[in-house]
């Protein structure tokens, strides 16, 4: 499904990705490792917010290298920002009607109605995004994402910054987006956390691959 | 009555008072809407796309002079549409080129071509069958004031409404999309470079046809068209910015206020525009709370 071949990533000349391969094979794929090991790097990458130095990102065996990171949302990759990052000075449905509008249909305010209320924040549909917690504004970040109608999501650290109440509410809706059938990538520092949602793992540390554990 | 249908009502009261009015009033309501349009223009780059421009005197000034150098070797007025779209097209592309700059280096850069159209414009003297502009500029036959204000009031109209329109339409919500977060905003399928193009092709076209209405109303032009004053006026008019009609009203009461305090000194209006831009900090901050 989507194939990361041999991707290096040098700042400068800070080389932040060595040579990373992997596969989604499976649904969902645990990338775990510690600070500054390159995680988000490597879904920027794929998202295509990032370009790499070297390497190849496939998806159904097409190379979508060179491909803006707007298509790849249209060919159903979409990537969830560690920080949120939301339209500040939009409302929280405008927010997610945003992320509807790629798909083109009608009634795109009924379905960010409908996609608010599964992720609970339906309460707050009116209320600009500048007023958010960090909680909410997780939970308005994963709205957005499964907006676009992906078929594989790009998670970096959905569980970062949050409290323990609010990371089982992130834990919740994971399992439901499972369970409703979403591919996903996500990142964490620790494999704790994401043991009951991911059906494999890899390790990353210092921009390697360091072990596969289940293939995802 | 929605807001929307309120606002649009509002905006036929003002634009019909100077037909009830004497000579000088009409000529006073046909610039203000004139700059009312300018404004608009201004704004729908602004509050779409977050993009502040001290340049939009480049497709304002620069429509008014071409078009003007055209009346006066006697083209035909038809043909001051097409140089209006023309001096837009290049506008847009030169905002758009911007564009890639920061926020804060877009507005020192947009400022520049103000400026440096301003240095320039001086220097428009052509010899062969004359015209000579340079500092004073020059004239051009007149049009009754009353036809030249059913043309800027229509322009007004329609800017208005389709500021209005474009606001609740799907392109408005991306604009503001990416007038919030451009790399959020492409993280989530919209194609950025081609909404910064819609929106500076949009804002250029209102700004050139403002630009040509100026020459009309006033059939004359000279490189203070050009001036920082006119440079910041969007600024200032729309700086109690909270819907499309409060910077239309700005605008009204800024020409105004020019006129009046013109009469009392020469140049005095200048002092008006200074304080604005000095509290205009906490202005912005106040109205984009309320908004
Ligand atoms: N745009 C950039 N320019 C220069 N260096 C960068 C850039 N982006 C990331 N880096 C560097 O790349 C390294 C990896 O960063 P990355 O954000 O991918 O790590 P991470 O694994 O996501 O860390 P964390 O768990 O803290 O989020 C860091 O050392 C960072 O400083
Ligand atoms: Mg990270």
């Amino acid at each position: 499904m989507l194939v990361v071949k041999n991707v290096s990533k040098t700042y400068n000349s800070n080389v932040v990705l060595k040579d990373v391969s992997l596969e989604l094979k499976k649904r969902i794929l645990g990338i775990v490792g510690p600070n500054s090991s390159g995680k988000s790097t490597l879904l920027r990458i794929i998202a295509g917010l990032e370009k790499p130095s070297c390497g190849k990102i496939l998806f159904r065996d097409k190379d979508i290298t060179r491909l803006n990171a707007n298509k790849r949302v249209e060919l159903g990759i979409v990537y969830a920002f560690q920080i949120p990052r939301p339209f500040y000075r939009l409302t929280v449905l405008e927010n997610v009607m945003i992320g509807c509008l790629i798909r083109n249909g009608e009634n795109i305010r009924e379905r960010a109605i409908k996609i608010c209320k599964m992720m609970g924040i339906d309460h707050l549909i009116n209320a600009k995004a500048k007023v958010l917690s960090q909680g909410e504004l997780k939970l308005l970040e994963l709205a957005r994402v499964i907006a676009t109608e992906p078929e594989i999501i790009l998670l970096d650290e959905p569980f970062a910054a949050l409290d323990k109440k609010n990371a089982k509410v992130v834990k919740e809706k994971l399992l439901e987006f499972k369970r409703m059938n979403y591919r996903m990538l996500i990142t964490a520092h620790r494999f704790k956390i994401l043991r009951d949602i991911a059906d494999g793992f890899v390790e990353i540390k210092e921009g390697k691959i360091r072990r596969y554990h289940v293939e995802g | 009555m929605s807001k929307k249908t309120l606002e649009i009502a509002a905006l036929i009261v003002i634009l019909v008072i100077p037909m009830f009015l004497n000579f000088y009033y009409l000529w006073l309501f046909c610039l203000a809407s004139i700059f009312a349009t300018y404004t608009l223009s201004w704004f729908l780059m602004e509050k779409l796309c977050g993009r502040t421009s001290f340049g939009h005197t480049l497709p304002f000034g620069l429509t008014a002079y071409i078009a003007a150098i055209a009346i006066f070797f006697k083209y035909p007025l038809y043909l001051m549409p097409l140089i209006a779209l023309l001096v837009a097209m290049v506008s847009a592309t030169i905002f758009y080129a911007t564009s890639f700059l920061d926020r804060v280096k877009f507005v020192f850069a947009t400022f520049l071509y103000s400026i440096v159209l301003w240095e320039f414009a001086p220097f428009v003297v052509i010899k062969g069958d004359m015209l000579y502009g340079g500092e004073e500029g020059f004239s051009i036959p007149m049009l009754p004031t009353k036809a030249v204000y059913l043309f800027s009031s229509c322009l007004l109209f329609v800017t208005f409404v389709f500021l209005i329109v474009l606001h609740n339409s799907k392109l408005g919500l991306k604009m503001m999309a990416v007038r919030d977060d451009e790399e959020a905003a492409l993280a989530i399928g919209i194609n950025v470079k081609q909404i910064k193009v819609l929106n500076c092709v949009f804002s250029s076209l209102f700004a050139s046809f403002a630009g040509l209405m100026y020459t009309l109303h006033f059939s004359h032009v000279d490189p203070d068209i050009f001036s920082v004053e006119n440079a910041v006026f969007p600024f200032i008019a729309s700086v109690f910015a909270g819907g499309y009609l409060v910077p239309v009203i700005g605008s009204y009461i800024l020409i105004f206020a020019s006129k009046y305090l013109n009469s009392i000194l020469p140049q005095f209006h200048l002092f008006l525009y200074a304080i604005i831009l000095i509290i205009s900090p906490k202005l912005r901050r106040f109205s984009n709370a309320r908004g």
